[in-house]
């Protein structure tokens, strides 16, 4: 049952009740939310711990020796009409960091790189998302990214798209 | 003691749903996560213990849910899309200028240390539950069947073709 539902008695007495109602029934469903999120929260913590599937390592945990691990960055079209598939590609190279994490600028400028390898009717579909990736990327500093984030063309159909991918031990666009 | 549950229809049940004002509102985000959570969950049953969370969930819903399987290297991303740029709305309208709930690709991710490739499904959702039993299938298919990439794409192709997101003579060559 929502705390609105709990509280419905109260939204029966009036204006005042309705404030009443209104409160507490957004207090109690908060609670709920959040006991339910907790719930969810510890379930997946319990999926993590399980011995049949370690979890994935969310950070740099370097067992390999071969540290310091590298940033990198990579912007590319993807989708049926890059080579017909929809996880085909088309994209300049990664930039590829092994000291410092890279720059806000220079993912933008990958995309400039990426978009001059795009004919016209691949960027037909891709302006808006093109220019939302990046005013995204330009945005970011000081906190940075650190994972992938998908532009969906104006007709995502058959997974036309422009996307960034951020790697690395920590966030880069942090400048 | 019996543990706290929560479930589809509780948050059905919720006055907000399906939580339109999630964009601006801090609270139906949040029970939209809990929703998308709980929807993979539902689909995953006892399998969700082999998955893992893979990078964090972003306000504004891209992904609001990313999880891996480090067996098989399957993963899962959800990104919320919505119809801002007011297209006519499926089934009243078809075709690259409709908006649909559901747009479906796969993806080469890369696990946090930016090599390991993951071969990831990513759905464009919209909490439309006219299209839940397309999106458990899709899942289903990838993350339980494990099919492999081909039977996906033809799966996706198939999905697109009947949706009419896609004619299926559509000229994909280059202009």
């Amino acid at each position: 049952m929502s705390g609105y539902a709990i509280m419905a008695p109260a939204a029966a007495g009036g204006p005042p009740g309705w404030v009443l109602w209104a409160v507490g029934g957004t207090i109690i469903t908060v609670g709920t939310v959040m006991l339910g999120n907790e719930v969810y929260q510890a379930t997946r913590s319990d999926a993590e711990a399980a011995p049949r599937a370690p979890a994935v390592p969310r950070t740099d945990t370097c067992v390999s020796g071969n540290c310091p691990r590298s940033y990198s960055v990579r912007v590319h079209a993807q989708g049926r009409d890059c080579g017909g598939t929809t996880g085909s590609t088309i994209g300049a190279p990664p930039l590829v960091n092994n000291g410092a994490p890279i720059a806000a600028a220079a993912a933008i400028g990958l995309s400039q790189a990426t978009w001059a390898m795009l004919s016209r009717r691949q960027r037909n579909v891709r302006i808006q998302a093109k220019t939302r990736l990046e005013r995204w990327v330009a945005a970011r500093p000081p906190s940075g990214y650190l994972g992938e984030k998908t532009f969906p063309a104006s007709d995502p159909s058959g997974g036309k798209r422009y996307d960034i991918d951020s790697y690395g031990p920590s966030p880069n666009f942090i400048s | 003691m019996t543990p706290p549950s929560y479930t589809l229809d509780d948050i059905r049940q919720h006055p907000a749903f399906p939580f339109p004002r999630w964009q601006t509102d801090d609270f139906q985000f949040l029970m939209l996560e809990l929703y998308w959570a709980e929807r993979v969950r539902a689909v995953l049953g006892p399998d969700m213990a082999g998955f893992a969370p893979l990078y964090d969930t972003e306000r504004d819903g891209n992904p609001i849910l990313s999880v891996t399987h480090s067996g098989l290297l399957r993963g899962l991303r959800l990104v919320v899309h919505e119809n801002d740029e007011g297209k006519p709305v499926y089934p009243d309208a078809t075709g690259p200028g409709a908006f649909y709930p559901l747009y479906a690709f796969l993806n080469t991710g890369r696990l946090p240390d930016g090599e390991t490739p993951v071969n990831e499904l990513v759905l464009l959702v919209s909490l439309d539950e006219r299209i839940s039993k397309n999106v458990d299938a899709f899942i289903r298919w990838h993350c339980l069947d494990t099919l492999p990439p081909d039977e996906m794409e033809e799966l996706l192709l198939k999905y697109e073709t009947e949706f009419g997101q896609i004619d299926s003579d559509a000229d994909l060559s280059d202009m």
